[in-house]
């Protein structure tokens, strides 16, 4: 249950430029922002009858949205301070707030008359609709979108939403299986919910009865909060056994690492179950925020993770600018999926890449950093980095560093080159690790940024699981240690596809990481690889998918109020 | 223009709160253009009657005095209504006692409880 919010998946290029102001626009929307409120009471009222109370409060959350001192001072922010309406309406509330709070008789404030919930009226109406990329505001809401990827319903789990609503989509897409292995209640196909204008009204989405119920009545919203406490608590049982190792029931180990972006939080991962590090992406050091790419800064962050993490992999990957990412900056290169990308750069601009591999060496007291090589195409690029590495290791020893160790180093297998030189790169590196999102867009020769394609971009395609099988196939005659990372690794419709290939390291998103491991659990390796091969025979992507999707509702039902799980969870 | 002036004093033990000053307000409503000004003599503050938002800052609790200023149209008989919504202890809506006042923020808190999810 919680407030409907509708979201903009595609943001509109022109709001990024800010709007110039004006005055009587803001206050003509700051006019239908209160006539809408208003109207949203006045319904409430209607429909909340049996609740003797609750008339009197909705009257005083009326009187105050027309209130004079409030109207007056909405529009002198707006006039007179040039405010847009939402800031407006902020200020003017909190100092409402304050002016009553300040009142002598403590026991004067009311505590049913919240200027916070009379402003969310005005707030909500406002706004028809939130964007994406506003997603911290979505936490506890129920999104309506019209047809979410994969990819934004990772998004939503990541902003605590409390369900989804999508107009399109089938309840067997993998958009939809991906909502319900997040245990989040779903409704799909609900046709023309969009133009309804629901936007920030109370609801209570019932994903097992599949019903919408707008403005509930408070017996439907204490059932809603019983069956939420339930599925509350199946969610705490997986996180809490998420740290447990995860083998499959015929006791093959699937190790589960954790992906970070930003300086990582190292105890929430290893709480969360991370057994290492299998990608920290230092773009966020060198493209964000030029001040912070000092080898110091770099060298304090790579070991205080390293201390917390060991003796668990901690896997550094190189600065990997180019592509859609972008470069540091002052350098001027042309952007593409090609080009001047990881590597490439790198070896162009070795400035970088002789700070980065040497804060790594400095902070590689416990033997436990790894150097990760993005983007490689050629044999020679990996020998350079060695080279390098080596270099700067006689040069710190020669300084009587005392106290550090020589790190491993492994390259991204991203490329149909790197696919093709897979010997001999073994050969060179101490591990490899696998990008599904590149391999796939290179593999199929499909820019992931280009919107017409998107169709056409899916890792399930067998071309690419088979350049999957042929690297994991690798690991039987080798020891070699082989991470699968990107996004192909955190979805749980993939799982037994993966394990089945013969993947035995997986880097995903720390959020996943719960349910990815309690799948692995219940899966049989022999089962899996009896799928994998079925997979690698299909004739397309889409094929494969309908092979997964089919096989994961078989296996797992996480959607509320399942019998299944609640046995396992209980 | 005749003013009409009573003083009026809160016998309700939570003062002059949020529902009764919805109840002045609406009251207040019915005879605009009339102004009604409330003066609270014990805060020395004041507020106007069609204005909840001054009225819930006017700090009046028990026993304070109030003073009621009417200037207008039927000024006399909106003093009445306004006399009488004190004088009454604020009990139209048949609750005066202070242990249910304490507890209806809780039996209030419906419509909060749905939008906090």
């Amino acid at each position: 249950m919680g407030k409907l919010a509708r979201v903009q998946q595609r943001h509109p290029v022109s709001s990024t430029v800010p709007e110039s102001h004006s005055p009587d626009l803001e206050w003509s929307k700051f006019l239908t922002a209160q006539s809408r409120a208003l109207n949203q009471i006045e319904m409430l009222k209607s429909e909340n009858t049996a609740d003797a109370d609750f008339p009197a409060v909705m009257d005083g959350y009326e009187l105050l949205l027309t209130d004079v001192y409030i109207t007056e001072s909405i529009k002198h922010f707006i006039f007179n301070e040039g405010m847009d309406t939402r800031s407006a309406v902020s200020k003017t509330f909190a100092e409402a707030g304050r002016r009553i709070s300040a009142a002598p008789h403590q026991h004067l404030r009311d505590k049913t008359f919240d200027m916070e919930s009379c402003e969310s009226f005005l707030a909500d109406a406002l706004e028809s609709e939130i964007f994406l990329e506003k997603s911290d505001q979505l936490r506890g809401r129920i999104v309506i979108v019209t047809q979410p990827t994969p990819q934004d319903i990772i998004r939503f789990h990541q902003s605590g939403v409390a369900g989804i609503v999508a107009e399109q989509g089938s309840q067997l897409s993998h958009a939809a299986i991906l909502a319900r292995s997040f245990n989040i209640p779903t409704l799909f196909s609900a046709h023309d919910v969009s133009k309804a204008g629901l936007h920030g009204q109370p609801a209570v989405l019932n994903a097992g009865e599949a019903t919408l119920t707008i403005n509930p009545s408070r017996t439907e919203v204490r059932k809603a909060e019983a069956r939420r406490a339930v599925e509350l608590l199946l969610n705490q049982k997986l996180k809490a056994r998420s740290t447990n190792l995860a083998r499959t029931k015929d006791g093959h180990r699937i190790f589960v690492l954790a992906n970070a972006d930003g300086p990582p939080d190292a105890r929430s991962l290893l709480a969360s179950g991370a057994e290492g590090i299998g990608l920290f992406r230092t773009e966020f050091l060198h493209l964000q925020n030029s001040s912070a790419n000092d080898t110091d800064d770099s060298r304090v962050l790579f070991g205080l993770l390293a201390e917390s993490f060991a003796p668990k992999w901690v896997t550094v990957r190189l600065l990997d600018a180019g592509g859609d990412k972008g470069y540091p900056a002052g350098n001027d290169y042309a952007q593409g999926p090609f080009g001047l990308r990881g590597i490439r750069f790198l070896l162009a601009e070795q400035k970088i890449l002789y700070r980065q591999i040497t804060a790594i060496i400095k902070a590689n007291k416990h033997e436990n950093i790894r150097i990760l090589i993005p983007f490689v195409t050629d044999v020679e690029e990996v020998r350079a980095v060695k080279r390098i590495t080596h270099e700067i290791w006689t040069e710190l020893t020669a300084q009587q560093h005392t106290g550090i160790h020589y790190p491993k180093i492994g390259a991204m297998i991203e490329t149909p080159a790197a696919l093709f030189l897979l010997d001999k790169l073994s050969r060179e590196c101490d591990f490899l690790s696998i990008g599904s999102n590149d391999l796939t867009q290179h593999t199929l020769c499909v820019d992931r940024t280009d919107d017409t394609f998107q169709n056409k971009f899916s890792s399930f395609h067998p071309a690419v699981l088979r350049s999957l099988k042929l690297i994991f196939d690798l690991q039987k005659n080798t020891d070699l240690g082989i991470c699968l990372c990107g996004e192909l690794a955190s979805d749980p419709v993939a799982t037994e596809l993966l394990v089945g290939l013969g993947c035995r390291q997986l880097s995903v998103q720390p959020v996943n990481m719960p349910v990815l491991k309690d799948m692995i659990r219940q899966l049989d390796f022999t089962e899996a690889e009896k799928l994998a091969a079925k997979a690698l025979n299909c004739d397309g992507a889409e094929s494969v998918r309908t092979l997964l999707v089919s096989r994961h509702e078989e296996l797992f039902d996480y959607s509320a109020g399942n019998k299944s799980l609640r046995n396992r969870a209980g | 223009m005749i003013e009409f002036k009573a003083k009026v004093r809160v016998i309700h033990v939570l003062g002059l709160h949020a529902r009764p000053g919805v109840t002045i307000v609406k009251c207040a409503q019915k005879f605009q253009p009339t102004e009604l000004e409330l003066r609270c003599l014990s805060t020395n503050s004041r507020a106007l009657g069609h204005s909840l938002l001054s009225i819930l800052s006017l700090g009046a609790g028990r026993d304070s005095e109030i003073e009621l200023i009417c200037r207008g149209p039927r000024a006399d008989e909106l003093l009445k209504a306004v006399r009488q919504i004190f004088e009454s202890g604020f009990a139209d809506g048949g609750e005066t006692d202070e242990e249910e006042f304490a507890n209806s923020p809780a039996r209030n808190s419906n419509f909060r409880r749905v939008s906090g999810g």
